[in-house]
């Protein structure tokens, strides 16, 4: 080969070289270009979407409880609190993680510490942590409703190890990584198995699921809060980033109509009743027949509301039916007020009708029997009540017809919902007016042939005893806020009058007799005029047939009969022992109930009747100055010891009315009063050391309040002291505080 | 001919180019780690230094081998020598513990070697020795594909070897760069364009078979289509890329800034490196340090035009392609344009061997650049 050709050849090569170089940068050039374009893509056009996603990944959000708002009573007394608490959970990976960073041959040596410290505190078994702290999950709960002393004690822990680093042994101290505390919240309910299925229960989760806490969750429930923290992949708050808290919104509080006091009377009451008799079940309710206000409802076997039976859901479904709303019964002779209010209302009848009983009657060829076998013969309308004479009723309900008798009924609330504030009420069953015939119109007019709920009765007796008017029942008074401001209110509200006065009057004199001279006796309370009516029935099985042995007995309750403050009704369902009789089974309960609670409502007992010329009527005094009092008292010739020092008078004793011989003494109590004047003076008791729920007992019996200050398990301070005399209703400020650890110390 | 050859400065622009990249990359190496090594105990400084050691290094090899005559690797002893140790050290590695289910690194205490490296720097001189001598020029601008193969038998069979070893390692993109940057040195070296698709046809047929064999393989390469598809697994590191691009916006976070490092994005020293510089240095950042790539890669095609012997610019092409390579690979994972893969971002990722076999790559085409050819004067 020539030097010149291969010259020649190196140019031409140099040339196809140069074109080849030229095509491949070009073509990595633009292909960066491409690629600073594809950038650009992401970081301009994409870029608010991809910040959006990756600030969602960067940020957690941290639940802030909001405190769920209280239950009170009518006067303001805790039913159901909440309390704040902690949850410890635990993170099995990451302490495994942190294991294995420390000491990867010996992970067992961090976790055993940390469950060993762990169980020092929580007071569990170290191997039980450690079951779950090696779970395969994410996160376990290991304990919740912790205090937060414990929950510092858990934070302030920490892991001592010992590295060795280039022949110098060092000891180094961190804190546990994988524990977390979570806040949370607790529901007490103070008094315990106490109003349970009114009062309901709540989800594990804190929504409320049953009764009250259910139906009014969303003004009890608040609005939970939360911080937005930054993090890194680990969840690591990341210091100095940036930090929104949204502040929680607190549920507002609920007051209800309940009077805690005539509460824990009516539920001794029933509990008495269950004892004694053994029925499936027994349920009380304690209507104001004046506004239709619930101030007692009582259904048991119960459960204590702070340990509602979870596990079993079968029977927590049945032991939470409220009887009172969704209980239904045949009302059998107790009806038979209904069907006279009726009749008399109308002037079908009046007081001087006579009725011929034959001991049975037949209607559209169908035999019905009276309630005794024999014949009543000739009979007045109060004996027909005394003797509970079905026949009599029979041929009321008979002269009346079914238009007029259904527009009693259905004016007396039977076969609707009365709507008040509690779920699963029922309407009852009332055959429709157009499928009534005449035997079933007889039936009804002696209380059989209808089902009903004792609310439904004591709404009607409620109307029977204010004069005529159907009052709405109710069971919530107020919702109020935080700050104290009534949001919504409760009034008692009139559903028009169903009866006139007289007949109302009518009835009652006939419910005075009722207790006075007959099957009715064993609700009397010495000094009271109480009046009432029982009614027993058999018990139907689903279809139609009677069932053997299986009745439901009922007693209602009016008290005091001249100026009516309660009405009570009592159904026992299927009493096991000896009786089934209405009167014998459910009155002596609703006597023991009325003999504490119209003292409590200060309705004191008439005195023996005026036999001796000799005694005079002490003078109502209260309210009057001190000069004037002790004139008047001295002006009958009494003498009058006088107590406290200054301020209105208020109380006396014996109360105005009361016959005294001359120069017996009165005396009279003064006292510095609120303007709602009348108020014994009360003793405060000592609560030290008391759980919430003796404390609460203790001040309801000593007719005083509680307010908490703090939470607790356990009554630290109180305010006004123990011994001070203070005006019966004070609120007594009570500060809890929590001793879990002293507990579980003298268990072990 | 030696009249016609003069001694010149070397190219400062590319000089300049690659120190600036090289002390960048210590930046963000350590900005990219502090949190994450923090995080598992450690002092936060440990990439830092390591990478201030490789760049230091680099920049010695650099300097020390723009003053060697490039010619040195036109010589047998030195082209077969690094051949072999390739293959000693490709076959070696098979030997030591896997490190990220791999055979690719010798732990060698102070920093991890990675044999394959070196092997494509010796196959890239091996190239561009072999193609520099006329007959085997001739031979590779043949009309038909079985006189390349027969003609350049013995050539063909040492780039099977080494790119075998380096498939089995397992490293497939590793041996895609290193016959990436042969066909571009017999591109440059005149190869028909005929017979050059002809091969790029097979290949890519061969590789989408190997890639349609197995699901998983095909999931794994078209992830980057659908990455929100599949974000907490196959497509996580993809998507967490995109959020710190995303969240960089055109400014940027600021320098230290990015949150996507606080463990979130995962090799963000290395193959995601550009992510963690987008974040912080937003869209101006990321173009600017892409245009420095432009003329870096540009002048070292033009050191490729300008050199004195067929030898230098065939050598000059392949480091050329090597970094241009390497780069869009990198850039196009960091941005969901191609299937994902690790590859770390030339000069600036963390990573020893890699710096320092790219500098010394760069102090030779330093020195050829000194020695530029007549016909541009």
């Amino acid at each position: 080969m020539s030097v010149r050709r291969a010259h020649e050849e190196t140019s031409k090569s140099d040339a196809l070289v140069r074109k080849r170089i030229e095509v491949l940068f070009v073509i990595f050039a633009l292909l960066i270009i491409a690629l600073i374009a594809r950038a650009g893509y992401w970081q301009i056009y994409k870029a608010d979407w991809l910040k959006s996603k990756a600030q969602d990944q960067w940020t957690r959000e941290i639940r802030i409880l909001a405190d769920r708002g209280d239950i009170l009573d009518r006067h303001g007394n805790p039913l159901a609190i909440s309390t704040s608490c902690y949850t410890v959970v635990l993170q099995p990976g990451v302490i495994k993680e942190q294991a294995e960073i420390l000491n990867k041959d010996n992970t067992d040596q961090y976790i055993d510490a940390l469950c060993e410290d762990l169980a020092a505190v929580l007071g569990l078994s170290p191997d039980d942590v450690k079951a779950y702290a090696t779970k395969q999950q994410n996160q376990v709960i290991l304990m919740r409703y912790i205090s937060d002393k414990t929950a510092d004690a858990i934070e302030g822990m920490q892991y001592s190890y010992t590295v060795e680093k280039s022949g110098v042994t060092e000891t180094k101290t961190i804190s546990y990584n994988g524990i977390l505390i979570n806040s949370d919240m607790k529901r007490e309910y103070p008094m315990g198995s106490f109003l349970t299925q009114v009062l309901g229960f709540m989800a594990v989760d804190g929504n409320g699921l049953e009764g009250i806490e259910g139906r009014f969750d969303k003004y009890l429930a608040g609005k939970n809060g939360k911080l937005t923290v930054e993090t890194d992949r680990e969840g690591v708050k990341i210091g100095g980033s940036l930090e929104e808290r949204e502040e929680p919104v607190n549920g507002d509080n609920l007051q209800l109509t309940i009077d805690v006091t005539l509460q824990s009377f009516a539920e001794n009451a029933v509990e008495a009743c269950m004892n004694e008799w053994d029925p499936e079940s027994a349920s009380m309710i304690v209507m104001d027949p004046e506004t239709g206000a619930v101030l007692a409802m009582v259904t048991k076997p119960d459960y204590d509301n702070n340990n509602p039976p979870r596990s079993d859901y079968e029977m927590l479904r049945s032991l939470t039916a409220n009887k009172n709303v969704s209980g239904l019964y045949s009302p059998g002779s107790a009806f038979e007020i209904i069907t006279a209010a009726a009749a008399i209302d109308t002037d079908s009848i009046n007081t001087n009708t006579f009725f011929n009983c034959e001991g049975e009657k037949t209607i559209d060829g169908q035999k019905l029997n009276c309630s005794t076998d024999e014949a009543h013969g000739s009979i007045s309308l109060n004996q027909a009540f005394l003797n509970s004479c079905s026949v009599a009723f029979m041929e009321m309900a008979e002269e009346m017809g079914v238009d007029t008798f259904y527009r009693y009924i259905e004016g007396f609330g039977f076969g609707s919902k009365s709507g008040i504030e509690l779920y699963n009420e029922l309407a009852g069953e009332l055959t429709p007016e157009k499928y009534v015939r005449d035997v079933e119109l007889a039936r009804i007019g002696f209380g059989d042939s209808i089902m009903i709920t004792p609310l439904q009765y004591a709404a009607a007796l409620s109307t029977i005893a204010n004069g005529g008017e159907r009052m709405k029942p109710y069971i919530a008074q107020k919702v109020i806020s935080n700050e104290g401001k009534v949001l919504k209110e409760y009034s008692p509200e009139s559903e028009g009058t169903i009866i006139s006065d007289y007949t109302s009057d009518t009835i009652l004199e006939y419910l005075f007799n009722i207790v006075d001279n007959g099957a009715g006796r064993y609700c009397q309370v010495p000094g009271y005029e109480i009046g009432g009516i029982s009614g027993n029935t058999a018990k139907y099985d689903d279809e139609g047939l009677i069932i053997h042995d299986a009745y439901t007995a009922s007693f209602a309750a009016v008290a005091p009969i001249g100026d009516p403050k309660l009405v009570v009704v009592l159904l026992v369902d299927e009493p096991k022992a000896g009786s089934n009789y209405g009167s014998k089974v459910a009155a002596p309960y609703i006597g023991d109930f009325l003999e504490e609670a119209l003292p409590y409502l200060n309705i004191m007992p008439d005195s023996a009747t005026n036999e001796n010329g000799t005694k005079k009527e002490v003078p109502n005094v209260v309210n009057m100055t001190l000069e004037d009092a002790v004139n008047k008292i001295k002006q009958q010739g009494f003498g009058c010891i006088i107590e406290g020092f200054d301020g209105k008078i208020v109380t006396q004793i014996p109360g105005a009315g009361t016959m005294l011989e001359a120069g017996d003494n009165v005396v009279i109590q003064l006292a510095q009063v609120s303007d709602e004047g009348e108020s014994y003076l009360v003793e405060v008791p000592d609560l030290f050391g008391l759980k919430p729920t003796e404390a609460l007992k203790l001040l309801t019996e000593n007719n005083l309040t509680m307010r908490i200050v703090s939470s607790g398990n356990v009554v630290l301070e109180q305010y006004p002291d123990k011994g001070t005399e203070v005006l019966r209703g004070t609120q007594i400020a009570v500060e809890f505080d929590y001793y879990e650890d002293d507990d579980e110390e003298t268990e072990d | 001919m030696n009249k016609a050859i003069q001694h010149s400065n070397p190219d400062y622009i590319v000089a300049v180019a690659v120190i600036v990249l090289a002390l960048f990359g210590i930046i963000m190496v350590f900005s990219a780690t502090y949190y994450s090594e923090q995080a598992s105990g450690n002092t936060g400084e440990e990439y830092f230094f390591s990478q201030v050691i490789g760049v230091i290094l680099g920049i010695l090899v650099m300097l020390i081998l723009s003053y060697i005559d490039y010619r040195l690797f036109k010589n047998k002893i030195i082209v077969y020598g690094l051949l072999i140790f390739s293959i000693v050290f490709l076959i070696v590695v098979y030997f030591t513990p896997k490190i990220n289910g791999a055979h690719r690194w010798i732990d060698l205490g102070l920093f991890y070697f990675q044999p394959a490296e070196v092997a494509r720097f010796a196959m890239i001189v091996f190239t561009a020795k072999t193609l520099s001598e006329y007959e085997n020029l001739e031979i590779a601008r043949s009309w038909r594909l079985k006189e390349v193969f027969s003609g350049l038998t013995p050539y063909f069979v040492v780039l099977v070897v080494i790119s075998g070893l380096i498939v089995f390692e397992p490293s497939l993109t590793m041996t895609l760069m290193l016959i990436g940057a042969v066909f571009c040195m017999l591109i440059a070296a005149g190869m028909k364009w005929r017979l050059f698709f002809t091969m790029g046809t097979f290949a890519a047929i061969a590789g989408a078979l190997a890639i349609i064999s197995k699901k998983w393989r095909l999931d794994r390469v078209m992830i980057f289509m659908t990455p929100w598809e599949d974000a907490t697994d196959a497509g996580y590191q993809l998507t967490q890329s995109l959020y710190a691009l995303g969240s960089g916006g055109l400014f940027g976070v600021g320098l230290g800034n990015s949150k996507q490092k606080l463990l979130y994005l995962t090799y963000g020293d290395s193959d995601f490196i550009l992510s963690i510089i987008g974040e912080e240095l937003g869209f101006i950042g990321v173009s600017i340090l892409l245009i420095v790539f432009i003329v870096l890669i540009v002048r070292c095609f033009v050191i490729a035009l300008n050199s004195r012997d067929l030898f230098a610019t065939i050598l000059a092409v392949g480091i050329a392609s090597t970094i241009a390579i390497q780069t869009v690979l990198n850039v196009g994972v960091a941005t969901c344009s191609i299937p994902p893969t690790g590859v770390p971002l030339p000069f600036i990722s963390s990573g020893n061997t890699s710096l320092v076999i790219f500098m010394a790559e760069m102090g030779i085409l330093l020195n050829i650049s000194r020695h530029t050819s007549a016909r541009q004067q």
